[in-house]
Parts: C-alpha cells; structure tokens; sequence
C-alpha cells in the first residue's frame, strides 16, 4: 500500500490536505483560516489498518515526512490491533521521519454534540477547540451539517471556545479499503488531530474502565497516535454514560444542545434507541430537562427493547438508578429487559451445549446472518 | 493514613529502607552495592490502595521527597481504581513534590523464573539487571529463596544480566491493611522499581493480553502511572498468549531449562501440580519436547485440570486450537472436554441464578461458606462472572 502526492489546496474559505492512498484520494477539509502542514502523519495514521488488513507493506512518500513519535506508537498499535484480531498482520512501515512541529495554538477536543463530547469540553477548562466532523460516523448533506455548524459555533462560543468544522470523504475511503469503522474510528480521529497538529487533543471515551473493550477508540490506542507536537489523549473513562450526562445537566445551557440522535443531528426524535436511552437515564437520574420530553409514561419504553452486550451494561447501570430512586415502575421494566437479555443468552448457550447450534443453524437458513468486515474481535459476528 | 520515619539502614550485605505507613513498618531490603535514596516514592506507591480503601487523606511527612511526577498522575490511577471498584474511594494525598534523580544504572525488569519473567527478559537485550523478590507474592524459607538466588543468578549471567534480590515484608503489610493481592500486587512492583530507581523497570504482563484484559493489580493501563521522572515503568508482554510466551522461551534450551513454573517448589518443577500440568500440556501443543519438562505422553494426566477462572478458559482454549492446528486429536478431545464441563458448570450457575432465584447457591452456602475475600479488582467477589462468550 503506496501514500503519495499530498497536497495542500487552498481556496476563499477552506483548506484542503489531500493524498493518493494507492489510487484512493482521500480528503480533509479545514477552514481557511488554520494552518496545515503537507505532511504525511494523518495519512499514515489511516492507511495502517487498511495495510495490516491487506498484510501488505506501507510506503509513505519521502517527499512527505512523518513524525519519528507516531513511527514508534505505529509499532505498538499494530502490536494491539494484531492482538486483538490476529486478521490484521503486522506490517512493515517505510517513510522518511522528521519532528513534527505544533500547527495551530490551543487545545482541542473532537465533539459532535453528544454525551461523551460534551462531557469532555466541559471538563477541561483548558480546551480551547472543539473539533466537529461531517464524514466521520454520518456524512450530513451541505444544508444539515451547516445547521449543526452554526449551532454548535453559538454553543462552544458560550463556553469560551472556537468549533472547528471539518469535512473528510474518510467513511467512504474506510468503506473502499478499510476495516469495520469499530476499530478504525479512532484512526480517523488521530489523524485529523495530527493534521491541525493543536499541541493538545482529546478523544472523548465511549466506555469507562470498567466496561473497555477492544475498540477503534480506546486509552491504550489513542495516545499511540501522538507525536512530537500532539499528544492525544482519551479522556472521560473514569465516568459512565449516566454519570456524564448527569454532568451535562447540571448545566440547562449545555444540556439545550445536547444531540444524541441517530435519526437527526439538529433534533433529538426522543424515539430513536439513543434518545430513549437518555431519556431513561434522566428519570433515572430524577433530573429533567428541556432538551429532551420526559418520560413521564412509560408506554414508549415498553414497546422499546434493547440487546446485546453493550446494551445491556446501560440497562443495568439505568436499572440501579433507577433502583436508588425508588422509581419501582420503571425498575420493573428495565428488570424484564434485563432479564430477557439475560434468557436469550441462556437459551444461546443451550443450543450451543446440547443442539451442538442446530437452532442456530436453522435460523441461518431464514435469516442470512450479515456479513461484517474485520473488526476489534476475530470472531466477524461480534459484535452480534 | 500517614507515611513517616523512613530510614536506610545498613547490616552485611544489605540497605534496608524502611518507613511507618501509620504504626506498620514497611521494609525493603536490597544488595549493599545499590544505591537507595530516602524517599517517599516507594510508601506512596503501596499505601495508595490502603488509603483509599480507609477513605482517609494519604498524607507524607513534610520532610519526606516524593515525585512531582507521581503525584501528579495519583488522581489518575485512582480514577482507575475507583471506577473498577468504586470501595476504593478518591482521596487527597498531601506531600511536598521533589524530583528524583536516577539511583542506579541500568535497566530492569521484574523475574520470578516463571513464563513472564523470562519472556520479557528474552525480548529486551537492554535490560540489564532482573529483579526477583521474597515477599511478593509468597515468602519463602530463607534457605529455599537461596537456592532459587543461586540458581536464577547463573541463569541471568548466561543471559549477560545481574541477578538482583529484594526482600520485602509487603506481604504483611497488604494483609494488615486488608487489600486483595490482586489489586495491589502491581503496587509492590512499582514500589520496588521506584525504591532501586534505574532509568526504566519493565513489568511482564501476567496471564492477560491486549484482547482480554481485564481489571488487575498490575495492568498496562495503571502501571505507567507509577513512573517517575527517573523511572519509567513499562508494562510488557501483553502481546503474546501464554504459548506464545512459552514457544519463544523453548526456542533456547538453556532458557527452558531454567523455567520454573511449579506452584509446589519455586526450585523445581514437580510436574504433577495444576500449572506444571498446565505447562505440559502446552508444550504438547506446541509440538515441543524438551528435557525441562517430561513430555505429557499420556492425556490421561491432564484429565484432572479444572478451567476455573477466566484466563485458564482463554489459556485452554488457546491450546486446543494449537492442537487442532496439529492435527493431535487425543489432546483435543480432552481440552474439548475440560472446556465443555466448564461450560456446564457456568450455564448451571446461569441457569440457578435466572431460572431459580439463585435457590440452589443459597443452598450449597449453607454447606460450604463462601470464602470471604478482601476488596479487589472488581465490586463482586465473584465476578468476573466471565464476559459474554461471543466476545472473546
């Protein structure tokens, strides 16, 4: 796998950072008025889990250099990743090294509206930019990422801070040649931090200490993107989902433009699994507030299921809360869930130990199970 | 909970340094010819936990240094600890910040003659000095911890290392505060590496990788946490699996014959308790024979292990598939079995607990009374209740 030709283009109002990952050109897109280097750090950071995937060797351009730091953390990484699912090989890495130097002053932290980010821009007084990305998890058209833009610039500008827009083609770049985006997200977020090379950047976690798993954005991964001028640090596994957003709602301001959708960026639905989980952990949390309706009747709730793993981690920690406060009602239901994940589990296990997954089996026959690309965990239907 | 009166004494032989962590005396003892400063760095490292544990303030005596360093990563680690088990609370830890300076040079790395030890000292041809200490995890009869001195320091000239001995009276320390050794193990390392003060210490990742870790005393999350700004602690090895670990020390003979996994006899081998078993079992796997070790001819010998925790299931599972790999079916089988009847155990267990209301454990503790543990890694004492199988 060959990185060449990068380049930087300029117009009235962005600035463009692009290069050829073999005959893929992906792109980043900066404002105006941020300085970005022609080097070749971010693209490393994103081609190496494509090139672990292929098993084939990375040779950067040495026309474009990459920081000797990230050349080291990139030996650790793949040392990681190689662990975590044996599909992605080692690989060996050619490029030309030199020091990187700090781009932009400040500090920032990657935020798109939600818990985790939110959190951690109100954490660290510090961060000066919050980083927004449109062709990270969703690609929004022109008018609905612009919306988003201009309500998150009014918000970081209430907390002291600049939003830093920024556009990237990487989903469709992670879709032609890259893993599942559960182990590669966190590349995409190294290498846009690299690319503003702040002295600074903070990923905010989605899990806390005790529920890590191998995952695109993880403590022990993160930090292996940093070089000389960048330190990326993840931030905030120290608190659970309820626990931030009990935080962000010590704030009504900062709660207003909480947005957890999945159905819209500048609404919450207050329907989708997203808002519904929230909206049980602010009954759960006693607290309410006027980003979201609340959940005063839990019809919605019952005719709402969730499952699987990690799903089942938010149920129980909802469910203790909601224990602790005496809402026996929607204990209850939470209980049932809890418990009905817990039987699928079991009646999973049975048919594995005494149909040797005949059920399994049958149910294949029906439902063609998906096929999903390499992620953190060998087994590619996890998770399920 | 207060650190004060720390001392270095000197007798034949040896430097103790010495402090009062409230009333108990907390010892290390090390060869004369190192240097040991009189800092605080090494009682901060273990009386974290303690404190924590107690919810009081960990205050230093005020003429005591400890590292800025340190200090400044302690609200960390004990964000960690307080989110893996939130028993240990955050507290205020009051010392005056003083650089310390390298004590000794050299590079070392912790060594007990096990798997870990030896893999990690194979692999960095920059450590220069292995560490073995009596007091860590079991402390042995002076004339037993003599032998394995001897022995181990011949085996770490062959490797063109020193063989470095520490005593210490942790143990005792960490049952008096009443934390469980597999939180605060990783504290008595670091203690140890902070007390000897060479430039970098490597810890050998024990029993996890990368794809299962799990909350433990000594982990690559919270282990760099302990360095200094002249020590840096590094967690190593939690790249490879245990066979993986072992094919790499059997790649040498010597090395191998120095192995000493033996849960019986730190000096060798019996071949016939659970790890040496264990290890056996994994050499056939691996398709290795060497004179370390009698080769396991017969399955019959393994037919006894049991798969009780969660790192023994990874471990045999690892293996079976080696075997599978191999082509030796008599081996496979019985792996399969032992991974099958732990599987009918923890679905019994599921099955109790959802189906019954947990009617038939309230029995059996009715009988057998649970083991009453010391707060760990984990708010249950019996959790982990493994990950969910589709994970691993």
């Amino acid at each position: 796998m060959r990185v060449r030709d990068i380049r930087l283009t300029t117009t009235d109002r962005t600035i463009e950072l692009s290069g050829a990952v073999n005959d893929y050109r992906l792109w980043f897109r900066f404002p105006g008025d941020f300085v970005v280097q022609p080097r070749a750090d971010a693209f490393l950071a994103v081609a190496l889990l494509p090139a672990m995937m292929a098993g084939e060797p990375l040779e950067i351009d040495s026309n474009h250099p990459v920081s000797p730091k990230l050349l080291e953390g990139i030996q650790q990484l793949q040392e990681i990743y190689h662990c975590w699912n044996p599909a992605l090989k080692k690989v060996a890495i050619s490029a030309s090294a030199s020091p990187a130097t700090v781009a932009n002053r400040g500090i920032a932290s990657f935020f798109s509206g939600g818990v985790d980010g939110t959190y951690t821009a109100l954490k660290h007084a510090e961060i000066t930019h919050v980083i927004l990305i449109n062709g990270f998890d969703f690609f929004l058209d022109a008018s609905a990422f612009s919306q988003a833009v201009d309500r998150n610039t009014i918000f970081a500008a209430r907390l002291g801070k600049t939003l830093v827009p920024v556009e990237t083609n990487y989903i469709q770049f992670n879709q032609a040649c890259g893993p599942s985006r559960n182990i590669s997200f966190g590349s995409c977020l190294g290498s846009i931090a690299l690319a503003l090379a702040f002295h600074r950047n903070y990923v905010p976690s989605a899990f806390d200490y005790r529920t890590l798993h191998p995952d695109g954005a993880h403590p022990l991964t993160d930090p292996l993107f940093s070089s000389e001028a960048t330190q990326i640090v993840h931030d905030g596994c120290e608190a659970s989902r309820a626990e931030k957003t009990a935080k962000i709602f010590e704030h009504q301001a900062v709660a207003q433009n909480l947005r957890v959708c999945w159905a819209d960026m500048n609404r919450n639905c207050g329907r989708c699994n997203k808002c519904l989980r929230t909206r049980v952990a602010l009954r759960a949390l006693g607290i309410s507030g006027e980003a979201f309706e609340d959940l005063s009747s839990l019809d919605d709730l019952r005719k709402w299921y969730l499952t699987g793993p990690r799903e089942q981690d938010f149920l129980l920690e909802n469910l203790r809360l909601a224990e602790r406060r005496g809402d026996r009602e929607m204990a209850g239901i939470l209980r049932r869930f809890a418990r009905r994940n817990d039987l699928k589990r079991l009646a999973v296990e049975a048919d594995r130990l005494f149909l040797g997954g005949v059920l399994k089996r049958i149910k294949h026959l029906f439902v063609k199970p998906e096929r999903l690309r390499v992620g953190p965990f060998p087994d590619p239907n996890y998770p399920p | 909970m207060r650190i004060s009166d720390i001392q270095i004494s000197r007798s034949t032989g040896i430097v103790e340094l010495s402090g009062k962590v409230n009333d108990f005396r907390l010892w290390y003892r090390f060869p004369e010819d190192y240097a040991i400063p009189a800092r605080a760095d090494a009682f901060v490292a273990v009386a974290l936990l303690p404190a924590m544990l107690a919810g009081e303030v960990l205050e230093v005596s005020p003429d005591l240094p400890v590292s800025g360093k340190l200090l400044e990563n302690l609200p960390y680690l004990q964000e960690i600890y307080h989110c893996w088990n939130p028993v240990f609370r955050r507290i205020e830890v009051r010392a005056n910040a003083a650089d310390g300076s390298v004590a000794n040079i050299g590079i070392g790395s912790f060594f007990s003659g096990g798997v870990d030890g030896t893999y990690t000292a194979l692999k960095h041809a920059e450590i220069t000095h292995l560490v073995l200490i009596n007091g860590f995890d079991l402390f042995l009869e002076p004339p037993v911890f003599a032998q394995a001195v001897e022995r181990n320091r011949s085996f770490a000239a062959s490797l063109g290392k020193t063989l470095l001995t520490v005593e210490t009276n942790f143990l005792d320390f960490n049952a008096a505060f009443g934390v469980s050794r597999s939180i605060s193990f990783g504290t008595c390392l670091a203690s140890v590496a902070l007390g000897l003060a060479f430039r970098r210490a490597y810890v050998p990742s024990a029993g996890f990788t990368y794809a299962h870790l799990l909350p433990l005393g000594s982990h690559p999350l919270t282990d760099p946490l302990f360095s200094t700004e002249a020590t840096e602690i590094v967690h190593d090895g939690a790249e490879a699996s245990r066979n993986e670990k072992t094919k790499k020390i059997f790649d040498c003979d010597a090395v191998a014959q120095n192995l000493r996994v033996c849960w019986d006899d730190m000096n060798r081998n019996c071949g016939r308790c659970g790890k040496c078993l264990r290890t056996r079992m994994s050499l056939r796997a691996l398709g290795i024979s060497a004179p370390a070790f009698e080769e396991l001819r017969s399955v019959h010998e393994i037919k006894s292990l049991t798969v009780d925790k969660w790192e023994e299931l990874i471990f045999m599972e690892d293996s079976l598939r080696l075997a599978e790999q191999r082509g030796d079916r008599e081996l496979a089988r019985v792996l399969r079995a032992a991974i099958r009847r732990h599987d009918f155990r923890r679905f019994a267990v599921e099955c109790d607990r959802l189906l019954l209301g947990g009617l038939l454990k309230a029995v059996k503790a009715r009988f057998v009374k649970p083991e009453r543990l010391r707060p760990g890694p984990v708010p249950d004492p019996n959790y982990p209740a493994e990950p969910n199988r589709a994970n691993s």
